[in-house]
Formats: C-alpha cells, sequence, structure tokens
C-alpha cells in the first residue's frame, strides 16, 4: 500500500477549490482520504495556498508520495527547503 | 515567479484566461471546461477527464482503475481535452460566463457608490439581482 499527496477537487461548479489530501492510492474514489493537509484556491485573486507545512513534512518523511501537482505546491511554497532544514 | 504553463499556445489562446503565476493553470482550465461541457463527452472520457483534472489520478493509476493501457488513456485524455477545447472555442460558455460576471460584479460595485439613504432598497434589489448573475451563471 502507498500513501499518496493528491489535490482533490470541490467546490461548486465553475468555482474549483482544491484540498490537499493523504490518501491510500487504492483509495477508491468514494472521497476517502486520511487527512487534509491544507488547499488550494485558484479561483481569488491573488490565489491562496494554504498548507499545513509540520503535517506535510511528515507525511513526506513517512514517504508518501505528492502528485506533480501537488510537488509543484510544496515547492513554491518552501515545503521541500523547511523538510531540509530541519533534517 | 515564472509561470508554470503546460497548455499549449493554442489551447491558452482559445480559452481566454489569464494566465496567473500558479502550477496548475492547465488543471484549473480543463476542471472549469469540464463543468460546463461534462455531457458531451463519451462516457469514458468523461471518466478519464475527471479522474485527471478533478481527483488528480495519474495516467497509470487511471490506466489501472479502467482496465485499459496507459497509453489508451493517455490518447482518450488527449482526445477528450481537444473536445473540450473545441466546444469553448465554438459555443464560449465560460468566455461569456466571464464577461457577464465581470461586468454584474463591477454593476455591484457601481451601485454601492449611491449613498443617498432614499435609494437604499434600489440599491440593495440593484445588487441582489447582479450576485444572481454571478451566482447562477
Amino acid at each position: 500500500m502507498s500513501v499518496k499527496i493528491r489535490l482533490k477537487r470541490m467546490g461548486s461548479k465553475k468555482k474549483p477549490f482544491y484540498r490537499i489530501v493523504v490518501a491510500d492510492s487504492r483509495s477508491p474514489r468514494d472521497g476517502r482520504f486520511i487527512e487534509e493537509i491544507g488547499y488550494y484556491n485558484p479561483v481569488v485573486e491573488p490565489k491562496i495556498v494554504k498548507i499545513n507545512d509540520e503535517s506535510a513534512i511528515k507525511w513526506l518523511n513517512n514517504g508518501a508520495k505528492p502528485t506533480e501537482t501537488v510537488g509543484m505546491l510544496f515547492k513554491t511554497n518552501g515545503i521541500y527547503e523547511k523538510r531540509d532544514e530541519n533534517k | 515567479m515564472t509561470s508554470y504553463n503546460k497548455c499549449g499556445k493554442i489551447h491558452c489562446q482559445a480559452i481566454y484566461f489569464t494566465v496567473g503565476d500558479y502550477m496548475s493553470e492547465k488543471n484549473f482550465i480543463f476542471s472549469i471546461l469540464f463543468d460546463y461541457y461534462s455531457e458531451l463527452l463519451k462516457d469514458s472520457q468523461a471518466n478519464i477527464i475527471d479522474l485527471y483534472y478533478n481527483q488528480d489520478y495519474s495516467l497509470s493509476e487511471i490506466a489501472e482503475e479502467m482496465n485499459i493501457s496507459r497509453q489508451g488513456v493517455h490518447d482518450a485524455l488527449k482526445r477528450a481535452e481537444k473536445s473540450l477545447i473545441e466546444y469553448e472555442d465554438k459555443m464560449k460558455l465560460h468566455y461569456k460566463y466571464d464577461r457577464y460576471y465581470k461586468s454584474a460584479e463591477k454593476i455591484i460595485k457601481l451601485a454601492s457608490g449611491i449613498t443617498d439613504e432614499k435609494y437604499k432598497y434600489s440599491v440593495e434589489n440593484i445588487q441582489k439581482e447582479a450576485s444572481k448573475i454571478i451566482n447562477e451563471g
């Protein structure tokens, strides 16, 4: 079983809003996930990204694999740098 | 921050989006187009777009879930994206909504400039109607 960190779309029609969630890679589409570690709102200007650094780093260190998009959000928000500092 | 923009030039021109400064512009664009035109896609294509753009699944994860090859998912995804762009090019539903939405916001703002007490009720009604345009699109 592998664990992934991915975006999960919420929000109404035409107003997407994404949760950043930790989920079992086999977790079915019914939306079950292990933990919500942040969110991303691209509709508002400026776009809002909120990430719980502590949880994100904890999950990364536990081997959770972020998707490409989440990896990008982590990168632009300095999550990897913070992780490396704490090592 | 430079834009991380995976969508081709043609795509972005066709979709009338301002490209912002974050990564998932492409996801965002197709996610929204899918809201408008999902019913026009074949079920399997709609499923792939939903998994890829709304649930952030990788191609290989979708392939596993749907029991087809990764290449098959990739091809279907590209076809579905192309269809979504074609629909928007022809019907321009998002483009139109975007314009109405901006005008409605302007109406709300302009109306709030009327501070005379005796027009208070009218101002509220104008703003209520304009909000309907924004919320119901």
